[in-house]
């Protein structure tokens, strides 16, 4: 049962954290040169970066003041959360201040996993994943193994999918306002209050780093919304929802694997996908260039950037709305 | 409107396509269990593995009906590489360090 009251404390109190934070990071971030150049505007700018780390320390704050607000059943869960978070935004971090490797990072995100398995091993031992059309399917080997690779597909799919101003940001508030929502109907009292700190913690973020933005949440960010992600779809049992509404997140990092045909940092990538002229993005006609989500936006043609985020922030909500629909039949 | 359209017919074949793949990952589910425990084991296993395949079938159709879509409006032209294309990183930010 949701206890209320406490949830709303512990959005509130990330809601305010985060807002705090984020008034006083730029100024931070420009004395420590936390900068990175936004390449799609004519004159460079100069943004500050890993705004993400302000989200992430709202989300742990208000996700502590739960662990002693709400009942007994739910601290084990929300515990698994704060952990997991936590080591998927260290090593989003790490990431940011030294780049980590396209193999090592994806195989150091298994470790924010086990927060993650330890409590669905301890608490689901004999747990049955839903899936549409199949219906309950006991997993009893792969379901871990799943779970393992939840956070590092997610994060990995999130860092890819945060290619302009607030593409990652608005998306993550879409997606994760339907798995709440769907682990609020299901009474999944500990996936809704994780769902919805994280949430409060989100918003002040993406007012800031939405276009024209005035910070980057980095791979800081990038990684605690994946992981954010993955934790709320795990603690909510609705795994499969979650696949569906971060469909375009998925297609992009397939699209852009595929490609390459092996994992590749950014920096690596010699070919770019889209090139910037007179203040218009365009799809690369390379065909040695990654088949991206915004390079496939921009194949009939040249487009703003804004224009090229309000679709792809369309397509994450299509799937938001067909992942809600399929919710309603076969999981209520 | 039309390139949108595009977009989310896409990603509606994508759907399609896993539905179709879950629809025969339910007759691979059905299979009833074997007597014995080595031969469960041995089930679990092959049905593990098809599930694998059949995702791998749903991200490539992904792929396929992409790269066509792709393909389609923007054919191969090395010759149009310019210069202003280097700064045009799919990534919004790169760091200064």
């Amino acid at each position: 049962m949701l206890n209320w009251l406490s949830t709303v404390i512990a959005a509130l109190t990330a809601l305010v954290v985060a807002s705090v934070l984020l008034a006083r990071y730029p100024e931070l971030a420009r004395r420590r040169g936390w900068l990175g150049v936004d390449v799609h505007k004519p004159n460079h700018p100069q943004i500050p970066e890993r705004a993400g780390l302000c989200s992430f320390i709202a989300a742990v704050s208000g996700l502590s003041l739960a662990l002693f607000l709400v009942p007994q059943s739910d601290r084990f869960a929300l515990l698994a959360a704060c952990l997991t978070i936590t080591i998927a935004a260290a090593i989003g971090f790490i990431d940011d201040a030294r780049r980590l490797g396209p193999i090592s990072k994806p195989a150091i995100l298994v470790i924010a996993s086990i927060p993650l398995l330890a409590f669905v091993s301890l608490t689901r031992p004999h747990y049955r994943l839903i899936l549409p059309v199949i219906g309950r399917v006991r997993l009893t080997y792969t379901y871990p193994l799943l779970v393992l690779a939840s956070v590092p597909v997610a994060s990995n799919a999130a860092n890819m999918f945060d290619v302009l101003n607030g593409t990652l940001a608005g998306s993550s508030i879409l997606i994760l306002t339907t798995l709440t929502t769907c682990s609020w109907l299901l009474g999944e009292s500990s996936a809704t209050i994780c769902g919805l700190v994280l949430l409060a913690s989100l918003v002040p973020l993406y007012m800031l780093n939405r276009f024209p933005s005035r910070v980057f949440i980095g791979n800081v960010g990038a990684m605690f919304l994946g992981a954010s992600i993955a934790t709320v779809a795990v603690l909510g049992r609705i795994e499969a929802i979650a696949v569906l509404a971060c469909s375009p997140m998925i297609l992009n990092g397939f699209y852009t694997l595929s490609s390459l045909r092996r994992l590749r940092e950014r920096h690596q990538i010699l070919s770019r996908p889209i090139f910037v002229k007179d203040g218009l993005l365009y799809a690369s006609p390379n065909p040695s260039a990654p088949l991206t989500i915004v390079r496939l936006v921009l194949a009939e043609g040249p487009l703003k950037e804004n224009q090229v985020i309000r679709i792809l922030h369309t397509l994450v909500l299509v799937s938001c709305i067909f992942a809600s629909i399929i919710f309603l039949i076969w999981w209520l | 409107m039309s390139r949108l359209l595009s977009l989310v017919s896409l990603l509606v074949f994508s759907w399609a396509v896993l539905f179709g793949v879950l629809g025969a990952a339910l007759l691979i589910a059905r299979i009833p269990p074997p007597p014995t425990h080595t031969q469960r084991v041995i089930l679990g296993v092959a049905k593990t593995l098809s599930g694998l395949l059949l995702g791998i079938v749903w991200l490539y159709a992904w792929w396929w009906a992409a790269k066509r879509y792709f393909l389609k409006h923007v054919p191969p032209q090395r010759a149009l590489l310019n210069a202003s294309q280097s700064e045009g990183v799919d990534s919004q930010s790169f760091s200064e360090s």
